[in-house]
């Protein structure tokens, strides 16, 4: 099934990876949000239809951020960068405006 | 005349309506000023005037007590010069019936010259605006009390000014119906709710323009330069300036997909936020499955995206990133307010929780920035203060019929490295009438100029010297002007225009309370050929040397007389070292005269040290004799004419007439023949060249303003 996945807020021309289970599923260079639109990059994953592991990096701020979820009651994920953190929410839907 | 306005229970004063009742008290909020040009009488303020704002030209408050959405605030704005402002907020508290008092919490600006740290507010109320007044009283500790009565303007606090245009096809729908869709709060007022509505009651006077379409291709997305352009070419009030104004465009959808549902997308070129989109084929056009009315749901993600991207204009965050990159004040995130600049899908429970007790309403803090927060921060197309948008709030005619013009005696606004820039500024009459105007109104210290270096803040023209002269006031035809130069470079502010780079400059002249405002001019100054000559510029580039420069040439500032020898002796062929030769040789020509510390009673005493001519003219002549062409293109015509008159008449003083002869001659032989952009050099400056020669050596001969 497909997973959205957004890139939202606090990215400044970072490298992110996003890997599933384990496995590289996207890699974005130079991320940067839109403010006006809190978006920097936006995907559709394809994931198994059970609980996984999404893994964000930012490398070369050394952030990493483990997420479980169940991709079947949470089929969207916004994620934001703040204060050296990934911050991850599950939006009803993901839209930006 | 105030318009019956259900939101703000105005009465339409002037139509005589017979009213069943007794007449209600209207809210007491609103836009209040000082009436123009009022220094006594019941209405001038009583206490000193903040220092560094005088004159004050116009003071403002915004009182926010009552009303829709009261944020228990008062805001004012003092204007001194065209760059001397002062903004304050303080937060109310009622202490008896139209009385409130609190402290300022907020200042922004020239806050130096603002001590007070309290206020006490008296309103009085009036069913008529006539009778509405505010007096505020300022208070600070160890400063005199500061009393102000603020005459009512208006129960908006800005004014700002909607267009709605559409994609050929799209229909802008400005309005809907609050109680069509079923989930929303039970206390929700059904009426039809329009987008001018919606701001009015954040506090906005609110005008609009018919919408036209947009012409476009059926199935055409648009990118964000695309709508940026369409922007330029379909708005009617476009224009590359701060306003209160911004154009709203219903599209169909963004090139990148239905994802977008609408975006603030100016944040291109100079002046950002004046042009906001919504895309009304995207994800707001698709209901959730199983919606009560998807119709309804539709018009109102429609709605609500349309006015969240208006809000973007008005500089507003979104809800759950308000404490993100740099707020005017520290703000709190809000991640579940029921704000329209807030996501509704993205609050715990998701788009039903949220409009289920969604009230179409912008947050507390919200409304604070939009009706208190500096103007610059809140205007469409602002930015940073002076930057681009320097005289925004200076006092312009209407109808201009004086024009003020900066420019340069050369062909491109190139100037060396170390070269000074010497700006001619030329006040036309653009009108039928005569204007008395001050014939020292362009004179350095008489004008404001804005120096304003590309990425940096913009900093002001402080000349050295402060002139008290009687006005010398003449008439300026229609069609005539006048002219002057300053010196761009230095000032008491330091070397402003000095770094390679680009720069900005801006001026204004001030005839009769009203600011006659140049365009903008730009110029670039050239990196350094050398590491020598930045080396050299660090001597050359102090408070002592421009000094030296702008004065003509000292006898007693040496360490400034040292750095230009240096320069003449190290860089001969670069145009500073012409600017240099003058300031050396200038003090040369004359007897110069120094007060000097005397011994016994007198205290003080005169020396004399005289001309030496001979020396002056070996100095003077390589640059206004043998560089004559390159000094007066870096000079700028009226400063070398001047010089060269003064220098001649000096020498010819002391016996140098053969010196001054040259020097003139090369003034005249040299600027006879210039033109810059195809404009040749004016005949009546070539006449009084000439007049000066003839005059050399003979006993009536004119003497040059030193």
């Amino acid at each position: 099934m497909l997973l959205n996945v957004a890139l939202q807020d606090g990215f400044d021309r970072d490298t992110v990876v996003i890997r599933v289970d384990g496995a590289e599923a996207y890699r974005g260079e130079q991320v940067t949000t839109r403010t006006q639109i809190s978006h920097a990059d936006d995907m559709q994953l394809e994931v198994p239809e059970r609980p996984l592991t999404l893994e964000v990096e930012v490398p070369e701020q050394g952030i990493r951020e483990s997420l479980q979820l169940d991709p079947r009651a949470q089929p969207n994920v916004a994620l934001s960068l703040l204060d050296g953190q990934i911050v991850a929410g599950y939006p009803e839907r993901l839209g930006f405006a | 005349m105030e318009q019956y306005d259900e939101e703000l229970g105005l009465l339409n004063d002037e139509e005589g309506i017979e009213r069943a009742g007794p007449i209600p008290l209207r809210p007491v909020s609103g836009l209040y000023a000082t009436p123009p040009g009022i220094t006594s009488g019941p209405h001038a303020p009583l206490g000193p005037a903040p220092p560094g704002t005088h004159p004050i030209r116009k003071e403002q408050i915004r009182l926010d007590v009552d009303g829709r959405y009261p944020q228990m605030a008062v805001s004012g704005t003092i204007s001194g010069s065209p760059v001397s402002k002062i903004h304050w907020i303080a937060r109310l508290k009622k202490t008896a019936a139209n009385r409130w008092a609190g402290p300022i919490w907020y200042k922004d600006g020239a806050t130096a010259s603002f001590p007070y740290t309290t206020v006490e507010v008296t309103a009085t109320a009036s069913p008529f605006a006539s009778g509405r007044s505010a007096k505020i009283t300022f208070k600070g500790a160890a400063v005199p009390k500061r009393t102000v009565v603020y005459k009512f303007v208006s129960a908006y606090f800005r004014t700002v000014n909607f267009e709605f245009d559409f994609q050929a096809g799209e229909i802008a729908d400005t309005e809907i119906d609050t109680c069509a869709h079923p989930t929303r709060p039970p206390s929700l007022p059904c009426e039809k709710l329009s987008i001018p509505t919606v701001y009015r009651r954040v506090g906005c006077q609110v005008t609009t323009n018919v919408g036209n379409p947009v012409p476009a291709p059926p199935g055409a997305t648009w990118s964000d330069m695309e709508m940026h352009d369409s922007m330029q070419i379909h708005w009617s009030l476009n224009a590359n300036k701060a306003q209160w104004a911004m154009w709203v465009f219903y599209a169909s959808l963004h090139e990148s997909g239905t994802n977008l549902g609408g975006v603030m997308f100016d944040d291109i070129g100079p002046n950002h936020r004046q042009g906001t989109a919504l895309f009304v084929d995207s994800f707001i056009a698709q209901p959730p499955a199983g919606d009560a009315n998807p119709a309804a749901w539709v018009d109102r993600m429609r709605f609500w995206t349309a006015v969240h991207e208006m809000g973007h204009a008005f500089n507003l965050a979104h809800s759950w990133q308000k404490s993100l990159g740099a707020p005017w004040v520290p703000l709190a995130n809000e991640p579940e307010a029921r704000s329209f600049m807030n996501y509704p899908y993205s609050v715990a429970g998701g788009q039903a929780a949220f409009f289920a007790n969604f009230e179409y309403r912008f947050s507390d803090q919200e409304l604070l920035f939009i009706r208190h927060a500096p103007e610059r921060f809140v205007q469409m197309g602002n930015a940073a203060w002076f930057d681009h948008h320097g005289f925004q709030e200076a006092v312009v005619a209407e109808e201009p019929t004086l024009a003020l013009e900066i420019r340069v005696n050369r062909e491109r606004a190139r100037y060396e490295f170390m070269e000074p820039v010497w700006l001619e500024v030329k006040l036309t009459n653009i009108g039928t009438q005569p204007r008395l105007v001050d014939g020292d109104i362009l004179d350095a210290d008489s004008l404001t100029v804005i120096l304003t270096k590309e990425g940096r803040e913009a900093r002001q023209l402080v000349p050295f010297r402060q002139k008290c002269m009687a006005p010398a006031v003449e008439a300026l035809m229609p069609g005539d002007s006048i002219y002057g130069t300053v010196l761009a470079s230095a000032g008491l502010n330091g070397w402003d225009v000095a770094e390679p780079g680009t720069y900005m400059i801006q001026a204004a002249a001030h005839v009769e309370g009203e600011e006659v405002i140049s365009a903008p001019f730009t110029l670039r100054v050239a990196p350094p050929l050398s590491r020598e000559e930045e080396y050299a510029a660090g001597d050359l580039f102090t408070q002592e040397t421009a000094r030296v420069l702008v004065f003509n040439g000292t006898r007693f500032l040496s360490g400034g007389n040292d750095v230009l020898q240096e320069i003449v002796e190290r860089f001969p062929e670069r145009r500073i070292a012409l600017h240099a030769r003058v300031a050396l040789g200038s003090p040369l020509t004359v007897d110069y005269k120094r007060v000097i510390p005397a011994d016994g009673a007198r205290g003080l005493d005169l020396d004399v040290t005289p001309a030496k001519p001979d020396e002056a003219a070996g100095l003077i002549e390589p640059a206004l004799v043998e560089q004559a062409e390159t000094a007066a293109e870096s000079m700028g015509h009226i400063r070398y004419q001047t010089v060269a008159r003064r220098l001649a008449e000096r020498l010819a003083d002391k016996g140098a007439e053969a010196e001054a002869t040259r020097t003139l001659d090369a003034a005249i032989g040299t600027l006879g023949e210039r033109t810059v952009k195809g404009r040749p050099i004016k005949a009546e400056v070539l006449e009084e060249l000439r007049a000066a020669l003839a005059q050399l050596g003979g006993p009536d001969r004119p003497k040059v303003k030193t």
